[in-house]
């Protein structure tokens, strides 16, 4: 009945696209994934820039209800990360209903991210993040796969962030943390930097902690393997980073290592020492 | 009794006349809804009733100036306007109803440039001042559209869908009219935001609305998507 002329401009049709998104929604209730596969694609995209999302925070807050079907529940969580939660009138409430709802739907690498990408997006409101339930942080230890273009990622290496994930007290969820954030896509928050830069001498310190040093260390050195493929070779999957992006990134990559290295170089010099105390003494004896 | 005569009237009709006949059997309906006891506004009403009547088998409504002339005067003989504003008449509430759905119908295919949209917004600005409000109008909505449509952003007054919840029939009317609103002025420029509001507030009802809602909503995307979609469609779409 109806054709698009040209593809490329329903790119730039944020609000049309935003009226499709209740649509696709009750398509998913039928099992008809095309239409919210194309509203997800759209708003990776946009940034959430020009869509309605105010006009439909009334059907997400009916849809995460506990008597809502699962493929529905399903077909919001998928979008959360791509919703202004911040905008949103009741998102603090709707940060619980999305958190309930999470336990209900089955776990898939695209719901994992899903999860992550939002969790940490609503980090970046001050309003929200007192807001976030504790058990919600586990979420990171699922490690899904993110995006290069991941705003979670982007927005959630802020100091008051990385300072929040410390207070839990979990070491597994920090590591988890940083291995999510730590990305040859996405540079790092001053703050947030400098926070890590503490953590590592404190959480992550001692030999109780080699292991977890290990695993960071090795995928830090991915990811400065990574940026030394270059500009162009990056650019090909996020065509927005620059050399600037770059440099800063391993910079600040390379001092995170070097840190680690640093408190596992102490580590070692400790348990050394402890050793040839622990053998001197019973030489004694 | 009325699917019956849709029934009946539907397998032989043009898309345009159909257009009419469902009209006028939609305001059959709706001011059977209410008939007021008292002789005088008794009167009145039928009077009204007369004149949509005389609109609605009009058969070139579209061109012609009269028939949305007609409605509008309906419209303002049922109102009182109050420092803006408006009230309806006492017993006069279902036929305000009806009239400002068929001026919303015959005001839907009218550019906003022409001469006709001109001559009703003279007529319709003597009665109804920019400043006017609809608040706690029984047709409110339809009212905000007309003026809206009427008055362009001078008459805009931001207003909501969320409280729109109208029966079956009725949501199917404005759906048609808010399609047809949407192709005419995409052709002038482009698609309202308040028009695709009223397009993701009916998407967003449970239970869903009424799949010929759903069809003019999705009708109303697809004109801003600039898909290829002619007048012809949206008249189609109008299959009640």
């Amino acid at each position: 009945m109806v054709e698009a002329t040209n593809p490329d401009p329903i790119y730039l049709k944020h609000k049309a696209i935003s009226v499709l998104f209740p649509y696709a929604v009750w398509q998913e209730q039928e099992g008809q994934h095309e239409m919210l596969n194309i509203f997800l694609q759209v708003a990776e995209i946009s940034a959430q820039v020009g869509f309605m999302w105010h006009h439909i925070e009334p059907l997400v807050t009916r849809l995460l209800n506990a008597d809502s079907p699962i493929p529905l529940k399903q077909a919001i969580i998928l979008a959360s990360p791509y919703m202004p939660w911040w905008q949103f009138t009741n998102g603090e409430y709707l940060i619980q209903l999305w958190a309930g709802a999470a336990l209900e739907v089955p776990y898939t690498d695209n719901i994992g991210r899903s999860m992550v990408d939002t969790l940490l997006r609503v980090t970046y409101s001050d309003a929200l993040l007192p807001h976030i339930p504790d058990d919600m942080w586990s979420w990171l230890n699922k490690l899904p796969p993110l995006n290069p273009v991941c705003w979670g990622r982007y927005w959630g290496t802020y100091q008051d962030v990385v300072q929040t994930i410390r207070t839990l007290g979990d070491i597994e969820i920090l590591k988890s943390y940083f291995l999510l954030v730590w990305s040859e896509w996405d540079d790092l928050r001053p703050g947030g930097f400098f926070e890590m830069c503490i953590s590592i001498r404190g959480d992550f310190s001692g030999v109780g902690m080699g292991d977890h040093r290990q695993d960071l260390l090795q995928h830090l050195d991915h990811v400065l393997d990574q940026l030394d493929l270059g500009l162009e070779f990056l650019q090909q999957h996020k065509p927005s980073l620059n050399v600037g992006d770059i440099w800063s990134m391993k910079d600040r990559y390379g001092r995170l290592k070097k840190i680690l290295l640093e408190v596992d170089g102490q580590a070692r010099v400790t348990t050394t020492g402890k050793i040839v105390y622990f053998f001197s003494v019973i030489n004694h004896h | 009794m009325i699917s019956l005569q849709l029934e009946q009237m539907s397998g032989s009709a043009g898309a345009i006349q159909l257009n009419h006949k469902s009209i006028a059997i939609f305001v059959l309906w709706i001011t059977q809804l209410e008939i007021s006891p008292h002789p005088w506004q008794f009167y009145k009403q039928s009077h009204a009733i007369q004149h949509l009547f005389l609109g609605l088998w009009d058969q070139t409504y579209i061109t012609n100036p009269g028939p949305a002339a007609i409605y509008l005067d309906v419209f303002l003989s049922c109102i009182i306007v109050n420092h803006d504003h408006v009230t309806e008449c006492p017993g006069a509430g279902q036929v305000a109803k009806a009239a400002s759905i068929c001026l919303l119908h015959s005001l839907s295919g009218v550019g906003p440039m022409l001469a006709v949209a001109e001559g009703i917004r003279q007529q319709y600005l003597k009665v109804i001042p920019h400043t006017t409000t609809f608040k706690g109008h029984l047709c409110h909505h339809t009212m905000n559209t007309i003026h809206t449509l009427l008055l362009g952003s001078q008459g805009h007054q931001p207003f909501g869908w969320v409280d729109y919840k109208p029966c079956g029939q009725e949501h199917i009317f404005f759906a048609v009219a808010l399609a047809q609103i949407a192709y005419t002025r995409r052709i002038y420029g482009k698609v309202p935001c308040w028009v695709l509001r009223f397009a993701i507030n009916s998407l967003s009802q449970d239970p869903s609305p009424p799949s010929l809602v759903i069809l003019n909503c999705l009708l109303i995307v697809a004109i801003d998507l600039d898909c290829n979609v002619s007048s012809a469609e949206t008249k189609t779409l109008d299959k009640r």
